[in-house]
């Protein structure tokens, strides 16, 4: 089971996959691939901050994914 | 003070925890009122950002910051505070009170920002420096 939490103003909104279920699977890559071209960075953060790595994809192995919206100069 | 909670029989870690916790929630409903942020987002955040910082978090409760070294420049750290510019510190080719300010682009809760500067400085600090402004 993995997640996707995309950062929003409501904090995140979440969108689980089962692995053994290949329509979650799918429907979690579209939203993926829908943030992903609006600009969204992605980041698997399976194993805490420490081990963090952005990723230009969804892998379905992964347990916790973020989507943040792009950063600009403050 | 100990005497007291000897008395009790309440261990002193769960009074500590616990008021730890509370000292959390009212600052936090004060930066929301303080921010316009709707506090239950906060909280989200807050929860979003306790699970990603592991034991980091407490750390973070207890100073009000958390430093990131540098993977580029040996030397450098960074210093994170909630809703702040990002102090550049420890290093002699920076000025003292070099702030560097960066924003996630939409709106987002506080603690979510935290975590992306945090994400960002971890995995690609570059593209970080690459888009932050110096602040004055």
């Amino acid at each position: 089971m993995g997640v996707l939490r995309v950062l929003c103003a409501l904090g995140d909104t979440k969108v689980e996959w089962d692995i053994d279920v290949e329509q979650t699977i799918r429907e979690a890559e579209r939203i993926f691939s829908e943030n992903a071209a609006r600009g969204y960075a992605s980041f698997r953060v399976d194993d805490g901050l420490d081990k963090a790595e952005r990723i230009d994809r969804l892998d379905p192995k992964a347990r916790q994914i973020l989507q943040i919206p792009q950063i600009v100069g403050g | 003070m100990s005497n007291l909670l000897g008395f009790f029989k309440v261990p002193l870690r769960l009074v500590s925890n616990t008021s730890q916790r509370l000292r959390r929630a009212r600052l936090l409903k004060k930066d929301c009122e303080n921010t316009g942020w709707d506090v239950e987002a906060e909280q989200v955040a807050d929860r979003l950002l306790r699970d990603v910082l592991g034991d980091r978090y407490s750390e973070f409760q207890r100073l009000g910051y958390l430093d990131v070294r540098s993977r580029l420049f040996p030397d450098v750290v960074y210093r994170l505070r909630m809703a702040r510019p990002i102090e550049v510190r420890g290093v002699d080719r920076f000025p003292r009170q070099c702030r560097i300010c960066v924003v996630v682009g939409e709106r987002v809760p506080p603690s979510d920002e935290l975590l992306a500067k945090l994400l960002w400085l971890q995995t690609d600090e570059a593209r970080l420096l690459a888009v932050a402004n110096r602040v004055e």
